[in-house]
């Protein structure tokens, strides 16, 4: 291969090339900087370019998750609603039959089952798609280049619309219960951002580790369920633990944000300053550590998928 | 053909690239044995060592074997996967196509579509609202805008996929294989896209196995043979050095070849074609001009005697599309082998097949069970005769690649 002469002819000409006037039709602007790829990655500047380069692919899957999802059903979006809905009945029959309500006011229990439910249904949702993301869009991984984490992303809007409707009823049940409205409201999309960022935290871990090793995919229907256990979607906190056990259980972030948003919308007891503290300390170290491990797996993701 | 374009700069810079992956499974036990570090799997390098330029405006193709790195080095130059050793440089946007049709979903219509694999390639919305008309009209698929895709034909479904690719405007745009789909007047379409690209200063790399597209579109060809550069420099003659190298490989004796599957009790020693010994009472003895017979004599060799040996031979086209068997027991003929060697011939008194090159498989069983099957065992040559008598020679790509005796019968 005559790589000798190429260089040289190459090299006159980069010396040469603010001076040559080029004959042809590629004297359009300054040629863009070469950027160079190896093996060790691209650093946490390209890929925040990349990520933002691609801003509008986690918009675009997730558009495609929503109308693939309710194409050729019945119901369509309405089961959006449907499902935060009849599982509250349930609930409500449920503890109705035991006869004991875990919440202060068992008058408002339905409303505040829902406004337990949303949040946690969001992060569910999230969480179970998300998970088996970068195995079910094998057929892009291997062809395409995208941020992969743009994969964990979408999950996570697919869910949002679910919860922005769910909203909406929660909107429409309080106005009919006559639910009276502080000012705290303004602060639940904080508690909402809390429990997005949980929901995004726990998803990079569990895609990256089911990319690896498939079991993952067992685990996380199993594993969901025992969370709904730990956080408080169908009880009040200060109902039935302590104040001691309630603190440390807001290492779950999903806690205080399914407490913080009941309390902005319903009016319930705040959340305690130490318990947000934890909560967000926990949520972030999640999701810095699952960042990391998902730009670990994703080196290799194309080769293992 | 983009000849007249200086080399400006560098588009991309490949500096001692390298891939290699590990051979064997994943997961079970070889978790296990990676945690104790005693991971022994093999490693193979897809590609390794490779050092290149390519400067603005260069249309580089790339040819080589199956199996000799190119869709790898594709994979990597793309960023879809990372190289393990070596860097390799960009300058601006790099657009990939290995597979056309990118992202289509089945359920999704043909707008939806367009506009999700659009966002794949790196389009944004506003860029394919823009030029959404000129893809639906360079498709031809716009009665069936609000169609799923799944109803699509395959060809309509090509023909979508690479209309979006097209009006990707990226610096550097990397093609894989896929031009071999879709019908010829779509293919000329798209070779005329990409020429297009070529003369906007765009830097295009191409993977084909039409060493003729790669003679007309490209001014610079890559040679890939087990993951090294066999030869980097002007397109034709790297496509010369790869007629060459396939050739030879063909011609080397089917004894020396390693790449054979069955269980060998029995094997193909040599295979070669002979002079046929035309039978006078051929049917194609009334038109002498337009048949061609063919024979070969085949040598078995094995250890030990075998009864109900099976004998094929397999012609298929160059692309691997297999055209006619020529088989033993379809015949009646039994084969036996006496060791330590069996000698026999196969004639064809006349192989419709038009003039081109194309490929023989042989196929050996012994007692039904496959011994020896040699992939591409010998090519076969169709010379250009004047098979009709009148100067005109059939061409495969358009005709067809079989040529059967017929008449016009005219009622006067």
């Amino acid at each position: 291969m005559d790589r000798d002469g190429w260089d040289t002819i190459q090299g006159d000409m980069q010396a040469s090339d603010t001076t040559a006037v080029p004959a042809t039709a590629t004297t359009r602007e300054e040629p863009p900087e070469l950027r160079y790829f190896d093996a060790g990655g691209v650093g946490t500047v390209q890929s925040l370019c990349d990520l933002w380069n691609f801003r509008g692919l986690a918009w675009t899957l997730a558009v495609r998750d929503v109308r693939v999802q309710y194409r050729q059903s019945l119901l369509g979006i309405s089961w959006a609603l449907a499902r935060p809905f009849l599982t509250m009945l349930v609930f409500i029959w449920l503890f109705g039959m035991i006869g004991r309500v875990p919440a202060d006011r068992p008058s408002d229990y339905g409303l505040l089952l829902f406004a337990g439910l949303l949040p946690w249904q969001w992060f569910t949702s999230c969480v179970s798609v998300g998970s088996n993301s970068l195995v079910a869009n094998e057929h892009l991984i291997t062809k395409v280049f995208f941020p992969r984490w743009i994969l964990v992303l979408s999950p996570l809007l697919v869910a949002g619309l679910d919860f922005i409707l769910g909203l909406l009823l929660l909107a429409g049940m309080m106005v009919w219960k006559g639910h009276p409205v502080g000012l705290e409201c303004l602060l639940a999309p904080l508690f909402v951002l809390l429990a997005a960022v949980s929901a995004i935290a726990m998803t990079s871990w569990l895609a990256a580790m089911n990319a690896l090793y498939r079991d993952v995919r067992h685990v996380v229907p199993f594993a969901l369920q025992l969370g709904m256990l730990v956080s408080p979607v169908v009880y009040q906190s200060d109902t039935i633990l302590s104040a001691r056990v309630q603190t440390i259980a807001s290492i779950n972030p999903m806690a205080t944000a399914i407490n913080g948003f009941r309390y902005c919308l319903l009016g319930t007891p705040a959340p305690a300053g130490i318990e947000i503290i934890i909560s967000v300390i926990s949520c972030l170290l999640l999701l810095l550590s699952g960042v990391w491990f998902f730009g670990k797996v994703e080196s290799t993701i194309a080769d293992r998928v | 053909m983009p000849t007249g374009f200086k080399v400006l700069t560098d588009a991309i810079t490949i500096e001692g690239l390298g891939k290699s992956f590990r051979l064997g499974t994943d997961g079970g036990r070889s978790v296990l044995r990676r945690l104790l570090g005693r991971d022994a799997r093999e490693t193979f390098w897809a590609i390794r060592d490779i050092d290149l330029s390519i400067g603005v405006g260069d249309v580089l193709g790339i040819i080589g074997r199956n199996g000799s790195g190119k869709s790898t080095l594709l994979k990597v130059l793309s960023r879809i996967t990372r190289p393990t050793e070596g860097r390799f440089g960009v300058r601006g946007r790099v657009g990939s196509l290995l597979e056309v049709g990118t992202g289509f979903h089945p359920e999704l219509t043909g707008r939806e579509n367009i506009f999700l694999s659009g966002a794949l390639l790196g389009l944004d919305p506003a860029a394919i609202r823009k030029q959404f008309d000129e893809i639906v009209a360079f498709a031809g698929t716009e009665p069936f805008l609000e169609t799923p895709v799944k109803r699509y034909s395959s060809g309509m479904r090509v023909r979508l996929g690479f209309a979006v690719a097209a009006h990707l405007d990226p610096e550097i745009l990397i093609v894989d294989e896929v031009l071999a789909v879709g019908d010829l007047a779509f293919q000329q379409k798209c070779l005329g896209k990409m020429d297009h690209l070529a003369r906007g200063g765009r830097t295009v790399l191409l993977v084909s196995h039409q060493l003729a597209n790669i003679e007309g579109l490209c001014n610079k060809g890559l040679l890939l043979d087990g993951g090294n550069v066999v030869h980097f420099g002007d397109a034709r003659d790297s496509v010369a050095k790869y007629r060459e190298s396939v050739s030879v490989r063909s011609h080397a004796a089917i004894a020396q070849r390693e790449d054979r599957t069955g269980n060998g009790k029995v094997r193909v020693h040599s295979i070669v074609e002979i002079d046929a010994d035309r039978k006078i009472d051929s049917p194609c003895d009334a038109a002498p001009a337009v048949c061609t017979s063919h024979a070969w004599e085949v040598v078995l060799e094995g250890h030990d005697d075998c009864d109900h040996l099976d004998f094929a031979l397999i012609v298929h086209t160059q692309r691997g599309d297999r055209l006619v068997t020529l088989f033993s027991r379809w015949v009646g003929t039994t084969l036996r082998h006496t060791a330590p060697q069996t000698r026999f011939r196969i004639q064809v008194d006349d192989l419709p097949l038009v003039p081109g090159e194309y490929r023989i498989d042989t196929w050996l069983t012994v007692n039904e069970q496959v011994a020896d099957y040699v992939e591409g065992a010998l090519p076969l040559r169709i010379a250009e005769t004047d098979r009709l008598g009148h100067g005109f020679t059939p061409d495969p790509v358009k005709h067809g690649h079989l040529w059967v005796p017929h008449r016009f019968i005219v009622e006067s």
